[in-house]
């Protein structure tokens, strides 16, 4: 069930009306019954994509619940932790790699008709793994205290974030659980227009957007350099837009239910360098492996090799975090690449004068699309197919897609919008930052309302209606 | 209360203006048009006269339909007509600007009047069980010219279509329905409901529409098809001629292939060439010009590449085939004489 099915619609309302009217009263016992509800929404939301990877989810959140719970215990600390990440690891690596490493062994070694296994993966799977391990560390770390079985089986599960993100950290979500959230007319106002913001983002411009990647990238050979090229161009947007559409959508979802998830994207095409990209685009992820992997390595503070081994280390696992397959290894490693040569790059060059923001926004985001090109292309052949097309000008089948222009003036009209904002409201030194922010009218008044019912109209009247996954669903 | 109520006249008075601009919009992003039944029966339907019409969703263009309800730039002309031309959306060329579609292009090149009847949602059967009408009516003097998409006809429907118990297209001529059709808006959206829920049916909901074995697909039904087609054209002493445009697909090492049935198009061909009837098929020269000029004939800016409606290519292909097939026509009938 997707959040823009009409399964989805009606499973929301439902909680909605149910957590409302549960609101009215203000004892624990409805908080429970409120905790208690949204679980089984989360597990129903689940089980409409397959039933059987509820035991699944369920399996991990009893191993997360029963490690915390002998963390306190000296005795058992070291187990506890181990077992704690070997088995959501564990499980992931069986859903998600066997098959890759399978494959890969047998080329490696050429060994012929090596049978792959038949192992579905379980939609979401590395994001509730991920959340899991950050239960337990977090208790580890001693940041957050053992919660009761119910909150992390909801953290784990909570059905806005669970398929594709944001990842929530718990020492972030769990405090939530303690509070006495509850559906309220602001949150309702913000969250429908944070839902409807992400809706055009992923139905209208992610959609149309896909119909021309899909094409040129079936048949890069066919289309002309220039054509490539703009496809490459619109997948950098459509993934974009698909991505933080839906984390959008999460957010939106869970700020009508009196949640807060946190910001996943904040304008990461307007980056000036591969490291503030990765502070702008998938936030979630970064912190994630920023706090959980590359600091435990050591992050930078055993000596510039070491700095630069564990960042690299920490991109070639996140590109496999997103897909088995040496295409995805080959986008984290280049991105690992860039971070470690923007390190020393940026060190040596500390005092100089750097080049215009507007150059160095450019030059990163060409670096970024053409990475993306490993991210996107079904195989090693396809994504050398492209590079050629892309630097050894030819022609073929050419095509100016209109939504990709489309894309483009709405994005620009954004970021100025943005940019307006941004200078109404500096950070607390007074420096300008340049950060995304979420339409928000008050719905209360005419205007107010006129724009919200536009940005209906215009997500129903624009929507592609042939039908395409969110992208990260597939993670 | 008193609040709640003012809410709600705010909401509905945004609500109303919302709409408005919607529709303003639609104009020029979505706007078929209304169509009504066509007394004449020419075709099942036609669009309102003189009315304005534009797309932005498929191609882009924007039309005025002539005093007929069809897409021409003129009315029914007062001299005769020579060319009758009579098919689907594909020939009603909405998608592109009138100057570049195929029966415009083919008064350009041969010099005769042509006259567009084309419409939404005719295939070639229901062209066939409209013929009569259309050339009483239109009363072309030398060709009518019957566009197919299609060559697969089930021997169901073919009986249908000759014996006259074939359904017309619905149109809304009066009421709500027809009310409705004046907001872009809603045209819009009842567009997008169709295409989701296209989109979203599984082949079990086709149950009844499911495609009939190949037993059904029979020759003596295709000689009864061009048997009543030649019957009717020589009667009214015009020529026939079908031409059939399949899609291209493009293959991953640059090439294009034709997606068609060729089983059924020789089928079509073969009974055509025995009844006096001119067949085109288009295929050879839909891939001649893509080797050429890397062009496909079908899809748009902002479509799916080589997917949908015929573009601009795909109709001055069609008319520069068309084109040479009647003068030689022609040149032949005269040295005959």
């Amino acid at each position: 069930m997707s959040f823009t099915s009409i399964q989805f619609i009606i499973l929301f309302l439902a909680t909605l009306a149910v957590l409302s009217v549960s609101g009215l009263f203000h004892s624990p016992k409805a908080r429970i019954f409120r905790h208690v509800y949204l679980l089984v929404a989360s597990y129903v939301f689940y089980g409409r994509w397959d039933w059987r990877f509820c035991f699944l989810m369920l399996l991990l959140t009893v191993v997360a619940y029963s490690t915390a719970k002998h963390l306190d215990n000296e005795r058992y600390r070291r187990l506890a932790i181990t077992v704690g990440i070997a088995v959501p690891l564990l499980i992931l690596a069986f859903f998600k790699y066997t098959n890759f490493f399978l494959d890969s062994f047998s080329s490696a070694f050429g060994i012929e008709n090596m049978r792959s296994l038949n192992i579905i993966l379980p939609v979401g799977i590395s994001f509730y793994t991920f959340q899991s391990m950050s239960y337990t560390i977090d208790v580890y770390r001693k940041k957050i205290k053992p919660a009761k079985l119910l909150d992390v089986a909801l953290y784990i599960s909570f059905f806005p974030q669970l398929v594709a993100g944001p990842i929530v950290k718990a020492q972030d979500f769990l405090p939530q659980l303690e509070q006495d959230r509850r559906v309220t007319l602001k949150g309702l106002e913000a969250g429908l227009q944070i839902f409807i913001m992400g809706m055009f983002k992923k139905i209208v411009l992610a959609d149309r957007l896909s119909v021309f990647v899909d094409d040129v990238f079936a048949a890069p050979a066919a289309y002309s350099s220039l054509t490539v090229i703009l496809a490459v161009i619109s997948y950098a947007l459509q993934i974009y837009f698909d991505f933080s559409g839906y984390s959008d959508m999460a957010i939106g979802c869970a700020r009508c239910m009196g949640y807060d998830l946190q910001r996943n994207f904040n304008l990461p095409y307007l980056s000036k360098n591969p490291s503030e990209f990765w502070k702008r685009w998938h936030i979630s992820l970064s912190t994630w492996l920023q706090e959980y992997l590359y600091i435990p390595l050591g992050g930078n503070r055993k000596g510039k090799i070491r700095t630069y081994i564990n960042l690299m280390l920490t991109m070639i696992l996140g590109g496999l975090w997103h897909g088995a397959s040496w295409t995805f290894v080959i986008w984290g490693t280049l991105h690992g690449l860039a971070l470690c040569v923007h390190k020393a790059v940026a060190k040596s060059r500390r005092d100089k004068k750097h080049l215009p923001a507007p150059v160095l926004i450019l030059i990163n985001n060409i670096f970024v699309c053409l990475c993306w090109i490993f991210f996107r292309a079904d195989s090693f052949g396809t994504a050398l197919c492209v590079l050629k097309k892309i630097f050894i000008w030819s022609g073929g089948v050419q095509q100016i897609y209109f939504w990709l222009l489309f894309a483009v003036v709405i994005e620009i009209l954004y970021v100025i919008w943005c940019a307006v904002k941004s200078k109404k409201h500096p950070e607390e030194n007074g420096r300008f930052t340049l950060n995304a922010y979420y339409f928000r009218h008050d719905l209360s008044t005419v205007k107010g309302l006129f724009l919200f019912f536009l940005e209906i109209m215009a997500v129903i009247g624009l929507a592609y209606t042939g039908g395409s996954p969110f992208i990260y669903f597939q993670f | 209360m008193k609040q709640k109520i003012k809410w709600l006249s705010k909401a509905v008075l945004a609500g109303v203006l919302a709409f408005s601009v919607a529709c303003a919009v639609c104009l020029i992003y979505y706007n078929p048009g209304i169509h009504i039944t066509n007394e004449t029966g020419v075709t099942d339907y036609r669009w309102l006269s003189n009315s304005f019409t534009g797309t932005m969703i498929e191609g882009i263009a924007w039309h005025k339909t002539d005093r007929n309800g069809f897409y021409n730039d003129s009315s029914a002309p007062d001299k005769k007509m020579n060319i009758l031309v009579m098919g689907s959306s594909h020939m009603e060329g909405t998608n592109i600007l009138y100057e570049q579609s195929a029966p415009r292009i083919l008064s350009e090149l041969t010099g005769l009047t042509v006259y567009n009847i084309g419409t939404s949602g005719h295939g070639l059967l229901t062209n066939v069980k409209n013929l009569e009408n259309a050339l009483s009516v239109m009363k072309p003097t030398d060709y009518v010219i019957i566009e197919t998409v299609s060559t697969t006809f089930f021997e169901e429907e073919i009986e249908k279509c000759l014996s006259g118990e074939m359904e017309a297209l619905p149109s809304y001529d009066s009421g709500l329905l027809f009310e409705l059709q004046k907001f872009p808006y809603f045209k819009l959206m009842y567009s997008q409901l169709k295409k989701w829920r296209a989109g979203n049916t599984s082949s079990e909901d086709f149950g009844s529409a499911q495609a009939p074995a190949e037993e059904n697909i029979t020759l003596s039904s295709y000689r009864n098809l061009a048997s009543h087609i030649h019957e009717i054209c020589e009667k009214h002493g015009v020529k026939p001629i079908i031409f059939y445009h399949p899609s291209l697909s493009l293959n991953p090492d640059g090439s294009a292939t034709v997606y068609k049935d060729n089983n059924t198009a020789l089928k079509l061909q073969e009974v055509c060439e025995n009844n006096n009837i001119i067949f085109i098929d288009m295929s050879d020269d839909f891939l001649k010009m893509y080797e050429e000029e890397k062009v496909l004939p079908n899809g748009f800016c902002n479509t799916a590449v080589g997917f949908g409606h015929l573009n601009k290519y795909g109709h001055r292909a069609i008319a520069e085939r068309l084109s040479a097939v009647i003068k030689n026509d022609r040149s032949e009938g005269d040295k005959k004489q």
